[in-house]
C-alpha cells in the first residue's frame, strides 16, 4: 500500500464532520487531490506541528472528532507532541502516521523509523490505543475502529511503501485555508 | 511595575482565554498564576514551536490564545512563526521574556538578548516592550494590532516589570 491508497482508505470512512489536519508536503497535496474539503487544514510548512494543531483543536472542541494525518519525518521532528497529547489524552483525537521510513517529499532521504517503534512511543506516552498496520484491510479495520471509539487518543502507525503519484500543489491561499476552516467549525458548532 | 495578578486579570479582561508555553524565570509568576487559575487552561508545552502549534489549533477552535516563552525559545519558534502563524495570519499573542537585556546576563542569553527585537522586526511580528507603567495600554494596543492586521503580536517582558 502506498501513501495515496492509505489516504483514500482513511478519508473514505470519514462522515463529513471530522476536522482533518494534514502534514506538510505530499500528505497535504494528496489529501487535497483525494478529498478536498473546507474541514481540511492543509499544512504547507511548519513541519512537525500537525499533531500540535490537532491537539489544540481536540482540547477545545471535545465534541468534535479531530483527525491528524501525519508522516514519520514529521512526528520524529516533534516527538514531544506525543508526550503532551498522551498526558492530556483528549478522547476525540485520532492520529495517523503514514510511515514510509523516509522524507519522501524531499527526495527519499531515510528517517530512523525503520528501527524506532513509534507506536510503542505513543503507547508509553499515554495514547489509549496505539496500533501498527501495513495492509489495506488492516488499515480499513483500524480506521473504522478509531473513528468510532470514544476512548482516544488513538494512534495508528501505517507502514506504507514508497511510491509517488503526480499530484498538484494545494491551490488555495493559506489565509483562505484558515478562514474557511474556522468558519466551517463555527457554522457546525 | 504591575502585579502578576493584575497583569493576568488584564489579559483575561481583554478576552485571552487559552495559555500555553515553556517557562522562564522572568515569567514564572505569570505561569504559576495561570497554571492554578481555574478559569483558563495553561498547557505546558515541550518546546516553544509546539506551543505555537497548540495555540494555532486553539485559535482555529475559536479561542484567543497566548504563548509564553523565554526569548531563547524564539529561536525554536522562527519556522512556526514564518511558515504557519504569519503565513496563515493567525493572530496569537506572544509574551516573550527578555533575557540578555542590556548585555547583562549569563553568556548563553547575550546573543539572543541583543538580536531578539531585530529578529521579530525582520520577520514582521509587531512588537512592544512592556513599560514599567500602564501595562493595560500595551495589552489593548496588542489586541488592536492583532484585530486589524491578523498578525501575531509580541509583548516583551524585562525582569522586574511584572512582580
Amino acid at each position: 500500500m502506498k501513501r495515496y491508497e492509505a489516504i483514500e482508505v482513511i478519508t473514505r470512512e470519514l462522515n463529513g464532520n471530522e476536522l482533518v489536519i494534514s502534514a506538510n508536503g505530499k500528505i497535504s497535496r494528496e489529501l487535497f487531490t483525494i478529498k478536498e474539503s473546507p474541514l481540511n487544514f492543509y499544512m504547507l510548512g511548519a513541519m512537525g506541528l500537525a499533531s500540535s494543531i490537532g491537539f489544540g483543536l481536540a482540547y477545545n472542541l471535545p465534541n468534535r472528532k479531530i483527525v491528524v494525518i501525519d508522516g514519520d519525518g514529521n512526528i520524529l521532528m516533534n516527538l514531544g507532541s506525543l508526550a503532551t497529547i498522551g498526558h492530556f489524552a483528549p478522547k476525540n483525537l485520532v492520529h495517523f502516521v503514514l510511515d514510509n521510513e523516509m522524507h519522501a517529499s524531499t527526495g527519499g532521504q531515510p528517517t530512523v523509523s525503520n528501527t524506532v517503534r513509534l507506536e510503542e512511543v505513543a503507547r508509553a506516552a499515554g495514547y489509549r490505543t496505539a496500533k501498527k498496520v501495513s495492509s489495506r484491510d488492516d488499515l480499513h479495520a483500524a480506521v473504522k475502529e478509531v473513528l468510532n471509539t470514544t476512548e482516544g487518543p488513538s494512534f495508528v502507525l501505517v507502514k506504507i511503501e514508497k511510491g509517488e503519484k503526480e499530484v498538484p500543489r494545494v491551490s488555495h491561499e493559506p489565509t483562505h485555508i484558515k478562514s474557511r476552516f474556522k468558519e466551517a467549525i463555527a457554522n457546525r458548532e | 511595575m504591575v502585579t502578576t495578578k493584575d497583569f493576568c486579570t488584564m489579559l483575561k479582561e481583554q478576552g485571552f482565554d487559552f495559555f500555553t508555553g515553556v517557562p522562564c524565570s522572568i515569567l514564572k509568576g505569570v505561569i504559576n498564576y495561570l497554571s492554578e487559575d481555574p478559569d483558563v487552561p495553561y498547557i505546558p508545552a515541550t518546546r516553544e514551536d509546539e506551543a505555537i502549534g497548540i495555540a494555532t489549533g486553539a485559535y482555529l477552535s475559536g479561542k484567543k490564545p497566548v504563548v509564553l516563552m523565554q526569548n531563547s525559545g524564539l529561536g525554536n519558534s522562527i519556522s512556526a512563526l514564518t511558515s504557519l502563524v504569519l503565513l496563515y495570519e493567525i493572530p496569537i499573542l506572544l509574551l516573550i521574556s527578555w533575557r540578555g537585556y542590556q548585555g547583562n546576563d549569563a553568556p548563553e542569553h547575550l546573543i539572543m538578548g541583543k538580536s531578539m527585537l531585530k529578529l521579530l522586526e525582520e520577520i514582521g511580528v509587531p512588537t512592544q516592550i512592556l513599560p514599567n507603567e500602564d501595562a493595560e495600554i500595551t495589552i489593548s494596543d496588542a489586541v488592536t494590532i492583532m484585530a486589524e492586521t491578523n498578525k501575531p503580536a509580541a509583548i516583551i517582558v524585562r525582569r522586574g516589570v511584572i512582580e
